[in-house]
């Protein structure tokens, strides 16, 4: 069967190249405007069809069909692009013909799948080499400074592969908890060659989700260093990609659960639950029990932080049941870390005192380095609830030591105000007052918004004049949690935020 | 739950094609692809898999799924394809200006012949467009029509005119009574 219609105008001697004998290209417009004397070859118009034909020409075939040459439309319009339709029940779009003329084609295609089966195993064999190749390309970036590597790699095409990009995700990934600034960086990396790989020698959309994958890690690694108008704009990128990507559920559907995490530390509770059933909903229908295990789990804790517990516990029931350990243990760690938060949040503190022991074990076996600190707070929380003042303020002094090392300014500031908060109930106020006073260069050092360092210095004064009272500090700790997600939010000291 | 070991890739994925392949031909030949650009989809499909093989859950499913979608985009392709060469040579067209005046006012006749089948609104859309040479804003504040909405109008629009200007009989009488609705 062959493509496209049998011509009225292709038998005979014709010019096969462009227009009917007689006719050339800029003779063609005025001769059919007289009477269509000559008309395109079918090849012409196929081309046209096909978006192949050079532009002037293709402006030619357009003047022709203005003058409204009855033969040419028949012709054409037998080349006009496949309808396709919604299925009623699903309003999916599906084939054009399941059963009819498509059968026929069938034969068609079968010499094409050996050929193609054939650059497959060429291109296996090369993205094996590619492999073996990734981890020598690896050490000739050891010792560069970050954008001496990304000068390399632009400048030598030899860096321009797969398996480089792949490499630097993973440590990347690895990376994100334990060390979130070295994570940036690898992701950085990897998106600046991402965008280098040649789409001829892979292919484009497959590229363009390996891009957009990229783009959602270093999204979320700017997302856990609280750069969050960053990560937007990466996670931004990473859609654009998608869009022109292979179409896999299951790359949306990580896209999206990274976007949801996103929208979740900014507190756009709604959008990040609408994102998260579509992830859910995504991933039944393709079967990713792991991926819908994993939107559940985040669900709860978008519940957790709506003051919803009990929906958060059953959510995260749920989805601890479909989560695979062996595909990521860490989500395991994630969903008991989080289970333990939840009890804190409830202010059920016995029932996660009796979790912390089983926590702790995976934390110690599986955790990144700020894994282990966040659950160190959480267990100065615990402490802190239960009234065990001296050993919370211990734990709470070690993770805010951390935290400033790490450089994570909003997280040690939260950190200083709990520690606070319990000197202050010790009747500490030296201590308090020390505290408020440190707080302020770390934050300064951070670009802080200046309705931060208000917040900070009506802190600081209020401990100078010992009358930092423990709701002075609940107050200054709540603005400090709603403007991370806000950052223009104006502080007004001693009111209400 | 364990995921399959898939060290051995090379023998796994054409163990797959295998089992595979009779419901990939059924998709190409439902979708109508033509052979000569079947190859192209079908050679993105597998090697899009070759590249996430560690991170497919189902091989089979994934294919069947992929080559689907890549035939709808495929379609979709084309579409625009015609649709952007038309727009393009219209503009080019209409803002010749070495064209002898005679040509012109035929052109000027013929194009007016045409936008008079299509739905009203189309016709006003067309005439800001290639008449006035509006860009898209401008007609959607003429229109009265949101910004957001005026590239999907606008698209509706051109292939009401590429399917009146390539295909004989596309738009029936109801669909020109009716017209776009913003």
């Amino acid at each position: 069967m062959s493509d496209g219609p049998t011509s009225p105008h292709n038998s005979g001697g014709e010019d096969r190249s462009g227009f009917h004998p007689s006719a050339s290209v800029s003779q063609l417009a005025s001769e059919s405007d007289s009477g269509f004397e000559s008309h395109p070859s079918t090849e012409t118009l196929a081309s046209f069809m096909k978006g192949r034909l050079p532009r002037d020409d293709a402006r030619e075939v357009v003047r022709h069909l203005l003058s409204g040459c009855v033969s040419c439309r028949r012709e054409t319009g037998a080349w006009w692009p496949k309808e396709l339709v919604r299925a009623p029940e699903t309003k999916k779009v599906v084939a054009i013909d399941e059963r009819g003329s498509g059968e026929a084609r069938r034969k068609e295609y079968q010499p094409m799948f050996t050929r193609v089966a054939a650059t497959l195993a060429e291109r296996e064999r090369s993205f094996a080499q590619e492999r073996e190749m990734a981890p020598g390309l690896r050490a000739d970036l050891e010792g560069l400074s970050e954008d001496e590597r990304a000068e390399r790699v632009q400048g030598d095409p030899r860096f321009h592969v797969w398996a480089l990009v792949e490499s630097l995700l993973e440590d990347s990934r690895e990376s994100g908890s334990r060390q979130p600034a070295d994570a940036v960086a690898l992701a950085r990396l990897a998106t600046t060659v991402a965008e280098l790989l040649p789409e001829s020698r892979y292919s484009a959309a497959a590229v363009h989700d390996l891009r957009a994958r990229a783009w959602s890690q270093l999204g979320n690694a700017q997302r856990i260093q609280n750069l969050m108008w960053d990560a937007q704009e990466s996670l931004d990128t990473a859609r654009q990609h998608l869009e022109r990507g292979s179409g896999d559920p299951a790359e949306r559907c990580r896209m999206l659960v990274l976007q949801a995490a996103l929208y979740g530390d900014l507190k756009r509770f709604d959008e990040a639950f609408a994102l998260l059933d579509r992830v859910i909903s995504l991933a039944e229908r393709s079967s990713e029990d792991h991926l819908r295990g994993s939107a559940l789990i985040r669900k709860a804790r978008l519940a957790q932080r709506r003051d919803d517990p009990e929906t958060a516990v059953s959510l995260l029931r749920d989805g601890v049941s479909l989560i695979d350990p062996d595909q990521d243990p860490r989500q395991v760690l994630v969903a008991g870390h989080n289970l333990v938060h939840l009890l804190v949040d409830t202010a059920r503190y016995r029932e996660a005192l009796g979790r912390l022991d089983e926590i702790r074990a995976l934390h110690l076996q599986l955790g990144g380095q700020i894994d282990f600190v966040r659950f160190r707070w959480l267990e100065a929380k615990v402490y802190d609830g239960l009234g065990w003042l001296k050993r919370a303020a211990a734990l709470y002094k070690e993770v805010r030591s951390s935290f400033i090392e790490e450089g994570l300014g909003y997280d040690s500031a939260l950190v200083s105000l709990e520690l606070a908060a319990v000197y202050s109930r010790e009747g500490k106020t030296a201590e308090v007052r020390r505290l408020a006073e440190e707080m302020l260069p770390i934050f300064s050092s951070q670009k802080a918004h200046q309705e931060v360092i208000a917040a900070l210095l009506f802190f600081r004064d209020a401990a100078r004049k010992e009358a930092a009272t423990v709701p002075l500090i609940q107050e200054v700790a709540e603005y400090l949690r709603r403007s991370r997600a806000n950052p223009g939010l104006p502080f007004r000291g001693g009111l209400s935020t | 739950m364990t995921i399959p070991d898939r060290s051995s890739t090379a023998e796994d994925i054409s163990q797959v094609l295998g089992r595979v392949r009779s419901a990939l031909e059924r998709v190409l030949g439902s979708y109508d692809i033509p052979p000569e650009d079947a190859e192209d989809v079908l050679q993105d499909t597998y090697l899009t898999l070759l590249y996430k093989w560690e991170k497919v859950q189902c091989p089979e499913a994934w294919l069947v799924g992929t080559l689907r979608k890549k035939c709808i985009m495929y379609w979709r392709k084309r579409r625009k394809r015609i649709i952007d060469g038309m727009d393009a040579a219209i503009l080019e067209l209409l803002s010749e200006p070495e064209r002898p005046s005679q040509e012109r006012q035929d052109l000027s006749r013929d194009f007016d012949r045409v936008l008079g089948r299509l739905p009203d609104r189309c016709q006003r859309l067309l005439r800001l467009r290639y008449g006035l040479g509006l860009g898209p804003s401008e007609v959607a504040e003429r229109m009265g029509y949101q910004p957001s909405s005026i590239r999907k109008i606008t698209s509706r629009c051109l292939t009401n005119l590429s399917k009146e200007l390539t295909a004989v009989g596309f738009l029936d009488n109801d669909e020109r009574a009716t017209g776009d609705r913003p």
